[in-house]
């Protein structure tokens, strides 16, 4: 990839460690002002709510299937049910599975794969590219070039061959995406530092005599975290897409209650007139994704002094 | 730093990133499933597997497998396809040529659209246009690209029957010269006005749904770098003699726009590569995307490890192109941090 | 400000009208839907006004060959649907029954027209004169002699050619016209399932001679990619992905079949559908559950004639290696042994939910042997679903309280076969909620890796099975406890009387008198019901889709697919 579109985000540096926390409480409070002012923003937030809501109240909207709840349910005298259908208001798929069921449903599944994978891949980067960026030189040499490989190859095609090798299943998805993941953050965490390093606090900070660990922690990381959770914030939405296309493609698992999966049943019906099962899995998809994009961006506007003030 | 300098040290960099791709994939191909996988059939009894993986030479140890591939890839033989029932080289050509057509017709659109949208939000910062706009471009970005390509294919397939499926006709097809392999531009080579119109047809549709995408963050990248621009001193000073707006973002801000978006162009053929995978499947236009899915599905390892070879070459050297016309542009740049 | 207004609509206008300009050379004419790559255009409606495409006739196919050598093809995958159309065999199965007929060579051997020896060993085959391959050669008894010769010389693993090897002793060539085969040891399945099989395909062994020949052990990539044989239909081109096109064959010996015919490869059911609508296709055939579209359709005719020979099953392994088996499974290494707990899962299974579920209405319950089988006996007794019965032999053996955990191995992208999974997961899953069925989906490659492994590393496994002719093959391979199927899964553990199975089926399979065949078999169904080594969930129907303009349609579930040569179009 480019060193130039990678160059990162520079965040100002305040003065003391002390007006450093205070500014970083005030700014908190700031930023999520300053992103409610935004209505596209506050209108990914909304969503978010509402899907994450539909996440994690699954089991109270509706019953879940048994034994595994992340199955949807199926009812072999009904398939390729239409919208309306009696105990089937979404309609159901190819194998009789509750459309309605996997939406619901695919909401929990998408959370807890967006959830899983960003926490693993964020820590996974930060601590790379706070390695490569900290103790530089060779080290940091060898790190990036391994982030390079990484983001050398388009991550469809890696995680089409990681996930295809192991087998189709979604914990398989979830291990290809997290693979891939973390080389943005490392990247991103790492020119943070860099930059960060340069500025006088922290060489105040070694005159004191703090350890390097303490600056890294109270100085250097969080303030270099800004855009490690915009990042964040973009990638819960993206993942759920890359996982999305992945299942299209053909890696999705059996009846899994799942957007992509939705979508992958779907398919083949969609010219046959049986729209319902890709056309709402696939607007899930979107709009999950829609929603993350526009707070993220929201967030990114906030927290870019290039375009602070706007 | 010398541009010059910089290249040459991007460009010796290349073969490396591309050894460490290559032996990832390979190593990745060979962690799940046998690689001659492609070759077995239902009710084989153990015996008859071994002596397969004894007739590929898959009893050696995987450093050696891998040279034997890096040899033959140097020779120009790429191994058999299983999938294609052919030797790689012999089918890579054709299927690299037909999406590369179709990414870049993509990208055409993605940059005319992308730039055009990007100029038209940016100088009406904040206004409804520019919030219309961010909807547009963050929806493209956001769009499951598989769904709205299905979307558009029963538009314009079912409910409204004008596009036609596939890359060409085949009547018009065969009565043109192939010098290059780009149909749209041996049509112009042969001098055949209908086999221009069928190049165009055929990629109509295909070229514009890939295209979303990267419109999107062209569009994003151009805005966001146009009110940078307009932010600057000299545009304040160039307003103050008196220049029109118009005037002012067509002679000075736009160019100037232009530079950071043009590194977002670059990384958009990135995407358009990749989406370009699932917009064949869904119209069946025959070039990377399915054969390799098929490739992967189908554990034909020869395949896979062409494909991704090929595609990461093209990654990697339209990144460099990028960043050296990026650095020729702005001369501020720090090169090689 | 106004200037500013109009100023941004020019520079959008250049972006407007090449999209525009595009999408309008998208238009003229009716654009109707092309085969991958490209196609004609046609303009016909569906109401078979007129006929698409007249002169070839257009099969959509859901893949291509994985290769075209007959001395290389596994039977069931497309390769061998080429191979019926391009190469023939010395004798011949027809149109309708399933009695041979003569094919290259002029009479069918029997011990009644003296041409099989009194005591079944050898085989006299007169050639047919006058026949030319596609290279312009003439057939004789040597090129005869050289295809089997070579299949058994290369002895591909992954051939099958151990067919023609393991049943003959000897070959020789008596004169140009005359082919000589003895056996090791009689064996009435020899012509229908030896000499009518993918490696005794006959092929002109100049064009092999002249394109790397024959070696032991190897492949050759020429007659992977070519068809040099002397069927009715020649091998013109092969676009990878796209179609085969194939052209008939002026100097056919029985006379060039009145059409061209081409193989397009349309992978995507819905596609397939629309090109059938639209007239772009004349033959298909979509999964069940699209059938259903075309039904309306004036111009689509159907021949719903019998049912396809490969029913859909699921295996039981009594040779469990329990250290293997994937995380979860509890299921112990004798699960299967008790025949109690094997009838149980038969009488668990919802064959109603699956038939009108997966094969959308187009499906029966199996018979043990299909119906133009020897041996076919519509009134053996077959399995339902009765949910009272399967409940009292789980109690009976103790699973019931117990529960058990089991995977079933399956093969990704094939409805069908997961659907058997499903139904199998759902229908016990409901009965008792300590019973759990894991459905295991791998890739079609890993799957055919997996199944060939001994011992098998799942309890279960679902696939359709291979398509016999002759009853024996079925007996041998999915009964006897020695067979091949008896060895990998451990049948010997799980029959009540293994020794008294053996024997009746190697008694009828040597038996020669047709009559006396059929009483046997008869006898031994009810055996095989009563101890069954598999659950057979369903026959699917044999649903051949054509427009009705292709004349003359006509099919035997016997061949592997609609044989071109017959039709014609108007």
């Amino acid at each position: 990839m480019t060193d130039i579109a990678h160059g990162g985000v520079r965040a100002p540096a305040p003065e003391g460690r002390w007006e450093a926390a205070r500014t970083r409480g005030r700014r908190l409070r700031d930023l999520a002002l300053q992103v409610a002012k935004s209505p596209s923003a506050l209108v990914g937030s909304i969503v978010i709510v509402l899907l994450v809501g539909m996440a994690v109240f699954a089991p109270l909207l509706v019953e879940p299937n048994s034994p595994d709840p992340y199955q949807m349910p199926r009812d072999w005298s009904n398939v390729n049910a239409p919208p309306g259908t009696p105990g089937h208001p979404l309609g159901t798929t190819p194998d009789g599975g509750d459309v309605l069921y996997g939406i619901v449903w695919g909401a929990r599944t998408s959370l807890r794969l967006a959830f899983i994978v960003v926490s693993i891949t964020m820590v996974v980067g930060i601590a790379i590219g706070s390695l490569a960026g900290f103790l530089g030189g060779r080290w940091d040499d060898i790190l990036m070039r391994v982030v390079d490989v990484f983001l050398a190859v388009p991550e469809l095609i890696l995680a089409l061959a990681i996930a295809a090798v192991l087998g189709p299943s979604f914990r398989n998805i979830i291990i290809a995406i997290t693979i891939l993941g973390w080389p943005k953050y490392a990247r991103i965490i790492r020119g943070q530092i860099l930059h960060i390093r340069e500025n006088e606090y922290v060489d105040a900070a070694k005159v004191i005599g703090d350890s390097r660990w303490r600056i890294y922690r109270k100085d250097i990381l969080p303030n270099a975290m800004t855009p490690v959770v915009v990042q964040g914030t973009l990638e819960a939405g993206h993942v759920v897409l890359f996982a999305a296309t992945l299942s299209f493609i053909g890696l999705a698992e059996a009846g899994l209650a799942e957007w992509g999966n939705l979508v992958s049943e779907g398919r083949e019906g969609i010219i046959a007139g049986r729209w319902w099962v890709a056309v709402f899995g696939g607007l899930m998809v979107f709009l999950w994704s829609l929603s993350f994009n526009l707070v993220g961006d929201g967030l990114r506007d906030v927290l870019d002094p290039r375009t602070e003030g706007r | 730093m010398q541009v010059r300098d910089y290249v040459v040290r991007r460009l010796l960099r290349l073969p490396l990133v591309l050894f460490a791709v290559t032996v990832l994939v390979f190593g990745l191909s060979r962690v799940g499933g046998s690689p001659i996988a492609i070759y077995l059939e239902h009710d084989f009894t153990q015996e008859q597997v071994e002596a397969l993986e004894e007739r590929y030479g898959v009893d050696d140890p995987l450093p050696v497998q891998y040279v034997a591939w890096l040899g033959g890839v140097l020779r120009g033989d790429l191994g058999w396809s299983g999938v294609s029932v052919a030797p790689v080289s012999e089918v890579l050509p054709a299927r690299f040529v037909a999406t590369m057509e179709l990414a870049l017709y993509g990208m055409l659109f993605a940059v005319l659209f992308g730039v055009s949208l990007g100029t038209f939000a940016g100088a009406r910062r904040n206004r409804f246009a520019d919030h219309a706009t961010r909807v547009l471009t963050v929806s493209g970005a956001s769009l499951p690209l598989f769904w709205f390509a299905l979307l558009m294919l029963i538009l314009f397939y079912v409910v409204v029957p004008i596009a036609p499926v596939g890359r060409f006709d085949e009547d018009v097809y065969s009565q043109i010269v192939h010098f290059t392999g780009f149909y749209s531009l041996d049509a112009v080579l042969n001098l055949n006005g209908a086999a221009l119109v069928d190049s165009w047809r055929h990629l109509a549709l295909p070229a514009l749904v890939l295209a979303f995408e990267g419109m999107a963050v062209i569009a994003r990248m151009m805005r966001s770098s146009l009110v940078e621009e307009l932010g600057e001193d000299y545009v304040d000073s160039a307003r103050a003699k008196g220049l029109s707006e118009r005037q002012v973002i067509r002679r000075h801000a736009r160019r100037n726009a232009l530079v950071p978006t043009v590194t977002v162009i670059g990384l958009s053929l990135g995407v358009l590569l990749q989406g370009s995978v699932v917009v064949e499947i869904v119209f069946r236009w025959p070039g990377l995307g399915q054969w390799a899915t098929d490739a992967v599905l189908r554990g034909d390892r020869a395949t896979v490890m062409a494909f991704v070879l090929v595609t990461s070459i093209v990654f990697l050297l339209v990144n460099l192109v990028v960043d050296v016309v990026y650095a020729y542009l702005d001369r501020r740049v720090v090169l090689g941090t | 400000m106004a200037r500013f207004r109009s100023e941004r609509s020019r520079r959008w206008v250049p972006a407007l009208v090449l999209t525009i300009g595009f999408l309008a050379t998208a238009c003229p004419g009716a654009s109707t839907p092309e085969g991958e790559g490209g196609g004609a255009e046609t303009g016909a409606g569906d109401t078979g006004a007129e006929v698409a495409n007249p002169g070839v006739l257009i099969h959509a196919l859901g893949g291509e060959p994985e290769g075209l050598d007959p001395a290389r093809l596994d039977e069931g995958g497309r390769g061998s649907r080429a191979i019926i159309q391009s190469y023939e065999f010395l004798v011949d199965i027809p149109p309708e029954g399933a009695a041979l007929v003569p094919g290259l060579a002029t009479e069918v051997p029997s011990q009644e027209n003296g041409l099989v020896s009194e005591d079944g060993l050898t085989y006299t085959f007169p050639i047919r004169e006058g026949v030319v391959f596609h290279d312009g050669t003439e057939l004789t008894a040597d090129d005869v002699l050289f295809s089997w010769d070579r299949a058994m010389t290369m002895d591909l693993p992954e051939s099958q050619a151990f067919k023609l090897s393991e049943t003959i002793a000897d070959m020789r060539v008596v004169d140009d016209f005359t082919f000589e085969v003895t056996l090791i040891e009689p064996a009435a399945l020899f012509l229908g399932t030896v000499v009518y099989s993918t490696p005794a395909a006959i092929v002109s062994q100049d064009a092999v001679e002249s394109n790397g020949g024959v070696v032991a052990g190897e492949p050759n990539e020429f007659m992977d990619t070519n068809m040099v044989g002397t069927g009715p239909y020649q091998l013109v081109e092969w676009e990878r992905g796209v179609r085969l096109e194939f052209e008939a064959f002026e100097d056919y010996w029985n006379g060039a079949p009145p059409l061209d015919a081409t193989w397009e490869v349309v992978r995507d059911n819905s596609v397939g559908v629309l090109g059938m609508q639209v007239g772009d296709y004349d033959i298909i055939e979509p999964a069940p559950q699209f059938v259903e579209q075309l039904q309306g359709d004036d111009g689509v005719c159907f021949d719903e004639s019998g049912y396809l020979l490969e029913p859909l099953h699921l295996a039981f392994n009594l040779d469990i290696p329990v250290d293997e088996l994937p995380d979860g499974d509890t299921v112990p290494n004798d699960f299967f042994w008790d025949k109690r707990v094997r009838q149980a899962f038969n009488y668990a299974f919802d064959y109603e939910g699956y038939i009108n579920g997966v094969l959308a209405g187009y499906g029966a319950i199996p018979t043990y042997l299909a119906p133009p089988v020897l041996g076919y006996d519509p009134d053996a007794p077959k399995y339902a679903q009765d949910l009272a019965e399967a409940e009292r032999l789980f109690r009976e053996t103790g699973w019931w309280d117990r529960g058990f955990t089991a995977s079933v191995l399956a093969e990704q992208n094939n409805d069908t076969m997961i659907g058997v999974g499903l139904v199998l997961k759902d229908s016990l899953e409901s009965l008792n909620e300590n019973f759990r069925i894991n459905v295991v989906v791998v890739p079609e490659a890993r799957y055919d890796e997996e199944h060939g492994t001994v011992p098998f590393q799942y309890p279960m496994w679902v696939k359709n099975a291979e398509p016999f002719s002759d009853p024996d093959q079925v007996m041998q391979f999915y009964y006897h406890p020695d067979g091949e199927w008896g060895e990998v899964l451990g049948f010997r553990n799980g029959y009540e009387d293994p020794d008294e199975i053996a024997a009746r089926i190697d008694e009828a399979g040597q038996s020669t008198d047709p009559a006396e065949r059929e009483a046997m078999y008869q006898e031994i169904l009810p055996l095989l019901h009563e101890d069954p080594m598999w659950l057979w969930a369903a026959d699917e129907q044999n649903v051949q889709i054509f427009q009705c303009w292709v004349q003359d349609f006509i099919y035997n579930p016997l061949w592997v697919m609609p044989r071109w040569q017959f039709y014609s179009k108007g």
